[in-house]
């Protein structure tokens, strides 16, 4: 019981988007699609609602192809956002829910609860185009949910979202996966899709990179993450002298490091204690999904802006 | 091609709803209603306001002071005024001999009162006396009158009976014509109504078609520019989109056009009792026979409306999924446009020669065709297999022309800001599914 994406290809004119990807999404998983912009992650997910075909390569789902799967089956939220904007809420959505095969009496319940439980309710008799960024952006939710469909398709849902609406969305999406939906959704966010995802794929440039899920992405390298600090020292400096170990950041009171193994971090430790340093820090950990996408891109020789770019979407303090 | 019905429905319904309701749409109905209203009673209520201010709307009606002593004078009158068509506009009435014209005609009892009396040779002699002495038609009428009644007496004074008097002064039978021979009769004002509404018709479907096909432009854009496109596409098929939207707007179309034409009827039928009411005269009301406009005329107007919007329609569509910005509608649109006046001027050349070569083929090609056919119909006389086949045509065009603004729709959603080229709206499968 699976999405499986397998061997697809896709060109723009001579343009390459998407290059031989492969990959499996398994029913009732929160799946996170990830990559920078222009990555391909967009016409991808096209791809699987059939609304552009790819030219070499199929897509299914349980065995069938997309093209030939029920529209009802798919939920979409597009990248860019899209309803009627003089349209009321309720009229609006209870139109898409029927375009999709819903019932009207059950997309109307379904609405009620939706609209509670996004604390939106006072927002259902509004024109879409009176609402605020972030309620419209719920709305666009609920558009892609209250058909009751088996498959989420949601590009970058949190993008745009402050961090209250963002938390009621990933409640929202706890929720659809706790009733058995599979969700798929895109984001460049990648320590959100660490938080939020069991199972992830990584495409840069349109080429997949890995996919798997969260933990064995995470340990795929083998590498280790070494946060370790010592009181009075801010560069460490002295840590140049193992060469294995590649300093990613020096933090305020700590740096960061990249180790082959867990050994090396022993060592440092030892050397350290040895050394009469009082050490405040020593925390070693598997990469963030993030590091292993640093990783992943510097092995496809990505440009050095790429990885700038990764980098400074990345946020500060990654969870262990 | 496998098509849902209910989702078709579905998106028709919203079109429908969601257009009727908006405050321009209510307010622009209203709008037209007025004008239309305004323009059936413009006639009437400018002469109540500006007309001739002794107008009653009855008959004149003209006193006889029959001095003479011999009575049948008012008969003669009134069937003089008959023969010469002007029964229902003067009447003659019997008075005394002996009252006084001026005073009959200042109280406002009568517009004249016609005295005959015989002078000392025993001839006729008539007074005409009316309140300004003018020669207005009620005098004329009794002037003339006055010619033929003399004429009669003086034969039976010089002793020929009154039969062979009555048959020597039978009155001349004069028909007016026009210059191209036509004799004027009530045919031809049925004819000139029956061009009249042919006229309209091919104007009404210029202005719907010209109007609700900017409407159903401005919705692809809509749909476009608001990025709704997307989903839409992912729920249900183009055709099925194209099709509602279409039927969808065509009923909104016809949901504004049904008030005004109601409206514009009503006025029209109750123009007399209006008249009536206003105290108007000498407004002509009896050209006007809605017998011309049969049922199966109104359901041939329908038919070509339906099928002849849904062509353009759907070419409006397709040029609208062109166009990314509500600004270059207008640019897009002025081909669409030039399309339209073209089947217009079809339409206006079938008026004046309903079964000319030209006219044949203008009602016949589908783009012309629905402000042609039906002039042509009222007009000429087309041949049944013309009407399939221009029926036909039109269907098929339609049909083809939704199929192919629904790829172009389909392609439209992927692509903002570029102009695709006619290669890629005709490629299969390629940057476009099947879907």
């Amino acid at each position: 019981m699976s999405l499986s994406i397998d061997r697809v290809s896709k060109n723009f004119g001579d343009f390459r988007v998407i290059d031989d990807v492969s990959f499996d999404v398994q029913q009732g998983r929160m799946f996170g699609f990830l990559g920078t912009n222009g990555a391909g992650k967009t016409t991808t997910m096209r791809m699987i609602l059939d609304i552009i075909r790819a030219d070499t390569g199929t897509i299914s789902w349980n065995g069938t192809l997309t093209s030939d799967v029920s529209r009802r089956e798919f939920g979409y939220l597009p990248e860019e956002r899209g309803l009627y904007p003089k349209m009321p809420v309720d009229d609006q959505l209870l139109f898409l829910a029927q375009l999709y095969g819903a019932e009207r009496q059950a997309a109307q319940r379904s609405l009620d609860h939706w609209l509670r439980r996004l604390d939106i309710e006072e927002n259902r008799h509004k024109r879409v185009e009176q609402l605020s960024k972030g309620n419209q952006q719920k709305i666009q939710f609920l558009a892609a949910v209250l058909h009751d469909p088996e498959i989420l398709i949601l590009d970058e849902p949190f993008s745009g979202l402050d961090p209250v609406n963002a938390a009621q969305m990933e409640d929202a999406f706890n929720e659809m996966k706790v009733q058995g939906k599979t969700i798929i959704f895109s984001t460049h966010q990648l320590d959100q899709a660490q938080k939020m995802c069991e199972d992830v794929a990584i495409i840069h440039r349109g080429g997949l990179l890995i996919t798997g899920d969260v933990q064995s992405v995470r340990e795929s390298t083998g590498q280790k993450i070494l946060r370790f600090g010592v009181q009075g020292e801010a560069d460490l400096a002295w840590l140049d002298r193992y060469p294995a170990a590649e300093v990613r950041r020096r933090g305020r009171d700590h740096v960061e490091l990249r180790i082959p193994d867990e050994e090396l971090a022993q060592r440092i430790l030892r050397d350290a204690v040895a050394a009469g340093k009082q050490v405040e820090r020593f925390e070693v950990t598997v990469p963030s999904l993030n590091d292993i996408f640093l990783t992943e891109v510097q092995g496809s020789g990505a440009s050095a802006e790429d990885i700038e770019r990764i980098r400074a979407s990345s946020s500060g303090e990654e969870a262990a | 091609m496998n098509v849902n019905l209910s989702r078709i429905r579905l998106i028709m319904m919203r079109e429908w709803t969601h257009r009727i309701r908006q405050r321009s749409f209510i307010i622009t109905t209203a709008i037209m209603v007025i004008v239309a209203l305004a323009l059936v009673l413009a006639p009437t209520v400018i002469s109540a306001i500006w007309g001739d201010d002794n107008g009653d709307a009855d008959a004149d009606t003209v006193i006889v002071a029959d001095q003479t002593g011999s009575d049948g004078f008012v008969d003669q009158l009134n069937a003089f005024a008959n023969a010469s068509g002007l029964g229902d506009a003067v009447v003659f009435l019997a008075g005394n001999a002996d009252l006084d014209p001026a005073d009959v005609v200042s109280d406002g009892d009568a517009d004249g009162v016609l005295t005959i009396s015989r002078g000392d040779g025993g001839a006729l002699n008539f007074i005409y006396t009316n309140d300004d002495g003018e020669l207005d038609q009620t005098a004329v009428l009794a002037y003339s009158a006055a010619g033929e009644i003399t004429l009669q007496d003086n034969l039976v004074r010089a002793g020929i009976d009154a039969e062979q008097a009555q048959q020597v002064n039978t009155a001349p039978v004069i028909t007016v014509r026009s210059s191209d021979g036509q004799a004027a009769s009530a045919e031809d004002t049925e004819e000139g109504f029956r061009y009249s509404i042919a006229y309209i018709a091919a104007l009404m479907m210029y202005m719907m078609v010209m109007m609700y096909g900017m409407w159903v432009a401005q919705g692809v854009v809509e749909e476009k520019s608001s990025r709704i496109m997307e989903i839409m596409i992912n729920a249900a098929r183009p055709t099925e989109l194209m099709f509602g939207k279409v039927i969808g707007i065509g009923m909104s179309g016809l949901t504004q056009i049904l008030p005004i034409l109601l409206v514009a009827g009503v006025g029209l039928f109750s123009q007399e009792r209006l008249a009536d009411a206003l105290d108007v005269t000498g407004i002509e009301f009896s050209g006007i026979d809605f017998g011309a406009i049969s049922t199966s005329l109104v359901v041939f107007f329908l038919v070509y409306f339906l099928l002849g919007f849904l062509l353009y329609a759907a070419l409006y569509a397709g040029v609208g999924s062109l166009v990314s910005r509500q600004e270059d509608v207008q640019t897009m649109m002025t081909p669409m446009t030039f399309a339209v006046i073209i089947g217009f001027f079809g339409g206006l050349y079938t008026l004046s020669a309903p079964d000319s070569l030209v006219a044949r083929i203008v009602s016949i090609f589908p783009l012309t065709s629905p402000m042609a056919m039906v002039p042509r119909v009222l007009l000429g006389d087309p041949a049944p297999w013309e009407i399939a086949l221009s029926i036909g045509l039109l269907a098929a065009t339609g049909y083809l022309a939704v199929v192919l603004a629904a790829r172009v729709y389909r392609m439209g959603v992927l692509m903002y800001g570029q102009k695709p080229s006619l290669k890629v709206i005709f490629q299969r499968d390629r940057v476009t599914a099947a879907r």
